[in-house]
């Protein structure tokens, strides 16, 4: 694996976003709405901008895979966008990076409340439009997709040449590790890595955990999906984005166990074979959180509770007993119960309790067996298979969270 | 002085000298020493006549058991007691009770119980006397035999297997076994109870065992029929409450006996003071039983009435009440009416005590399961004599406020909240 390492270097300057030339895109099927729209924004827009217009929302998809857009104006009054899920459909298709303005009309406002809650980052309303007002929402949804003020779409350009070393491990359908591939980095972004590796393309799945060597000489790791395979003789090169959330197999939250009500017990979502093997390739590092005692049967989690130590039942009484004072006389309570409160050996009548006589705590005995004693036992039982055991039985299971060295994108970029 | 006391001794004529030493012969000789002679002398011509015409040895008797180790703050001691307790019988039951104790006691029987079979640990929430103790531990055991043990007590090997064996009569209600110094050689207090407790205990109780006339088992080692105890309604409140059970297990009818070789070893007291309160409280409960709650012993028109029970009776107010008495007023006569020759008559009583004394450490080792152990007692013999004028002063004062002040009462033996309320006798 190689080491040598290189400070990273942007290969596109960084612009502000107020004086960076606008990539517009405008889905209008009105013809006449799309006319005003353009001469509302042709003043207002910064030298250089340029605003496409497509008719449907099959178009804009197109055109969407093909150019990079810095906002999508949508208006609702499209025949196919009244469909809510045609809405919701082609919000969940746009890109996070890409900030979504609805143009809608009163009657729209439904879907447009629809479309909202699916990304969009505004809506305006078609008949109170002015050039103010969709700079304003522009430059707004700019700033909340912006990062140190450039562009998202165009920070996806600024990509950072950084030699390091690198691997790659393929992650299997069932979540394990696959053979290790030797890489080396060629860029890096914030979104997105670039890597060169000697390997049949074939042999690497679409996602990959990547480590890359930082500069402490420490491996750190990326979940990425590979969106670009290019030769690059005599190697192939690898681009692709990290996956972030739910998408990335090894994500926190897949690492972290949680309570199964169906196996009443901790699991994590990857399974323990697949973290076993990652733990073993040294990439995922366990943590115990917490200690369990579980069924020494099945390892499910049981009830602990204090039962008859002989059958394990719940069903023990016991039977209060008093302590006469005056003659030291120590019997179940029933024998000095009678017309008034009398003791059976020395024949004093109305005892008081306290002065007289105190309660103790007499023998239990068990309902379903013959067994007595003074003390219960604790008992375990298993809420998976019903077996009962006694308390100290019971094994103590480590119940373990995973952590891995996460890559951080922005640090690397930050040492340029 | 020797030289005088011997003139004195050769002037006295005959007659003179048995009237001075006559007391001494007739009670306390007769009494502790030439009865243990006799039994020793037959005892020695039954082993002779057993040689000769070999007997069927007894089959052992193996009752279940159960041994109730009540306590009070033994924190330092309860460990080694059941050490010495665990596993030395078959099937062996202990039962731990802890009477409200403050220094964890309980926590610690209970970590033994943890690691140990048939170990249960009891815990009274407030202190309630040691009767009450022993009394709640009969519910939590079927035992057929329950056996008291002190907490602070180690038992011998094989102890409670011997203390057993005389339950194979059925009409024996309970058996006293023998109680030892376990701290004998500390300071010559403890050198002398240690002697004092072979000759009293081990040889005395073997007497008054073999004459029926045993009113004493003694809390620190007794074992008992559980049927026995629970019909006659367990131990009633101290001190004193050993003997207390076994003159109502008398009452019952029940046989009381020894087991001489069922030994237990316990702390005693290491000074002046702590024995001097010790004996007190136990000649309280000689007046507070066998004088008061129990005199109906005597009653020979009571319809349990038996001779035997009389004959305890009048042995413990003959020997431990009259005699103590007799002894102070015959010394305190002899101070008046003849002081010149009270040294003499002293001396003369004094070396007759040790020839008597001898007489009954000849017969200890005769009967010693350990005679090395035993034998040293010898070493502490010329210091016996006014040990136990120490041990009558304690008696008599023990006996004089009992008897005018009802002493027994104020002793925090028993807690406060139950001696307020119990019967005083």
């Amino acid at each position: 694996m190689p080491t040598s390492q290189s400070k990273p270097e942007p290969t596109a300057p960084s612009s502000d976003a107020d004086l960076s030339a606008w990539r517009l895109l405008h889905i209008e099927s009105d013809d006449v709405d799309a006319l005003k729209l353009k001469l509302i924004l042709r003043e207002q827009m910064p030298a250089g901008s340029i605003m496409d217009h497509v008719a449907s929302m099959d178009e804009g998809g197109e055109l969407l895979h093909q150019r990079a857009y810095d906002a999508v104006l949508l208006g609702m009054s499209c025949t196919d966008a009244q469909s809510m899920d045609t809405i919701k459909h082609f919000a969940a298709d746009l890109d996070d990076s890409t900030p979504v303005i609805l143009l809608s009309d009163d009657r729209d406002m439904r879907a447009a409340a629809v479309a909202g809650r699916s990304g969009a980052s505004s809506f305006l309303l078609k008949s109170q439009l002015t050039a103010l007002q969709l700079c304003g929402a522009l430059r707004q949804a700019f700033q909340h997709h912006t990062y140190d003020g450039v562009l998202p779409e165009r920070r996806k350009e600024i990509r950072y040449a950084l030699e390091a070393a690198a691997v790659i491990f393929p992650i299997l359908a069932d979540g394990t590790p696959g053979r290790e591939i030797a890489a080396t980095t060629v860029d890096i972004s914030e979104n997105g890595i670039v890597v060169l590796a000697q390997q049949d393309s074939d042999l690497v799945p679409d996602i990959c955990l990547v480590g890359v060597e930082c500069p402490d000489r420490l491996y750190r790791y990326a979940t990425v999906e590979w969106r670009q395979r290019r030769l690059a003789l005599p190697a192939i090169r690898f681009g692709g984005r990290f996956l972030r959330r739910i998408d990335d197999p090894l994500h926190a939250s897949r690492l972290t166990p949680h309570f199964d009500p169906q196996e009443l017990g901790f699991i994590t979502s990857l399974s323990s074979t697949a973290l076993h093997e990652w733990v073993a390739r040294g990439i995922l590092r366990p943590h115990i959180v917490d200690r369990v005692r579980v069924c020494p049967q099945c390892e499910a989690l049981p009830t602990f509770r204090e039962g008859c130590p002989q059958c394990g039942s719940a069903l023990t009484e016991t039977v209060p007993v008093i302590h006469h004072f005056a003659c030291a006389h120590v019997a179940p309570a029933v024998e000095f119960e009678g017309d008034c409160l009398a003791c059976p050996k020395c024949r004093v009548q109305n005892l008081v309790v306290g002065a007289d006589f105190e309660y103790l705590n007499g023998p239990y005995s068990c309902r379903e067996c013959d067994w007595s004693d003074a003390t219960l036992a604790l008992i375990g039982e298993c809420l998976r298979c019903g077996h009962r055991f006694a308390g100290q039985q019971a094994p103590e299971k480590e119940v373990f969270e995973y952590h891995v060295d996460r890559l951080d994108p922005l640090a690397l970029i930050d040492r340029a | 002085m020797w030289t005088d006391w011997i003139h004195w001794l050769s002037s006295i004529g005959l007659e003179e000298l048995i009237l001075i030493v006559m007391p001494l012969i007739c009670f306390d000789g007769l009494r502790y020493c030439f009865a243990s002679v006799a039994m020793c002398l037959w005892d020695a011509s039954c082993e002779i006549w057993h040689r000769l015409r070999p007997k069927a040895a007894q089959p052992p008797y193996y009752p279940s058991v159960c041994v109730i180790l009540a306590g009070l703050n033994e924190a330092e001691t309860i460990l080694s007691t059941l050490a010495s307790a665990w596993n030395s019988y078959p099937e062996l039951q202990i039962i731990v009770v802890d009477d409200g104790s403050s220094d964890g006691m309980a926590d610690i029987a209970s970590a033994f119980a943890a690691t140990h079979d048939n170990v249960l640990v009891l815990r009274k929430p407030n202190r309630g006397g040691k009767s009450s103790a022993l009394n709640f531990a009969i519910p939590f055991t079927e035992a057929e035999v329950v056996i008291c043990v002190d907490t602070d007590s180690h038992l011998e090997p094989h102890a409670i297997f011997k203390i057993v064996q005389p339950f194979a009569d059925t009409q024996v209600g309970a058996v006293a076994g023998t109680i030892l110094a376990r701290n004998a050689n500390v300071n010559l207090v403890s050198q002398l109870q240690s002697s004092e407790y072979l000759r009293s205990i081990f040889i005395g109780r073997m007497l008054s065992s073999r004459l029926g006339i045993l009113g004493i088992v003694s809390g620190a080692f007794g074992a008992f029929r559980r049927e026995a105890i629970m019909a006659t309604g367990g131990w009633d409140v101290g001190p004193g409450e050993d003997g207390d059970l076994v003159l109502r297990l008398r009452k019952a009818a029940w046989k009381i006996v020894h087991a001489p070789y069922a030994q237990c070893l316990t702390n005693v007291p290491l000074s002046w003071k702590q024995l001097f309160r010790q004996r007190r409280r136990w000649e309280w409960s000689i007046v507070t039983f066998e004088c008061r709650k129990h005199i109906d012993m005597a009653n020979i028109f009571s319809p349990n009435f038996r001779f035997s029970n009389l004959a305890m009776l009048l042995e413990t107010w003959l020997f431990r009440i009259v005699l103590t008495f007799g002894m102070f007023v015959g010394i305190g006569w002899l101070v008046i009416s003849s002081p010149q020759t009270l040294c003499y008559v002293l001396l003369a009583d004094y070396c007759l005590y040790l020839g008597m004394e001898f007489l009954q450490w000849l017969v200890l080792m005769y009967y010693s399961p350990n005679p090395r152990r035993d034998a040293w007692g010898i070493a502490c013999l010329p210091l016996v004599p006014p040990y136990y004028l120490f041990l009558k002063a304690a008696s008599l004062t023990a006996i004089v406020e009992e008897f005018l002040w009802r002493r027994s009462y104020d002793d925090n033996f028993v807690p406060v909240h139950v001696r307020r309320v119990t019967w005083h006798w």
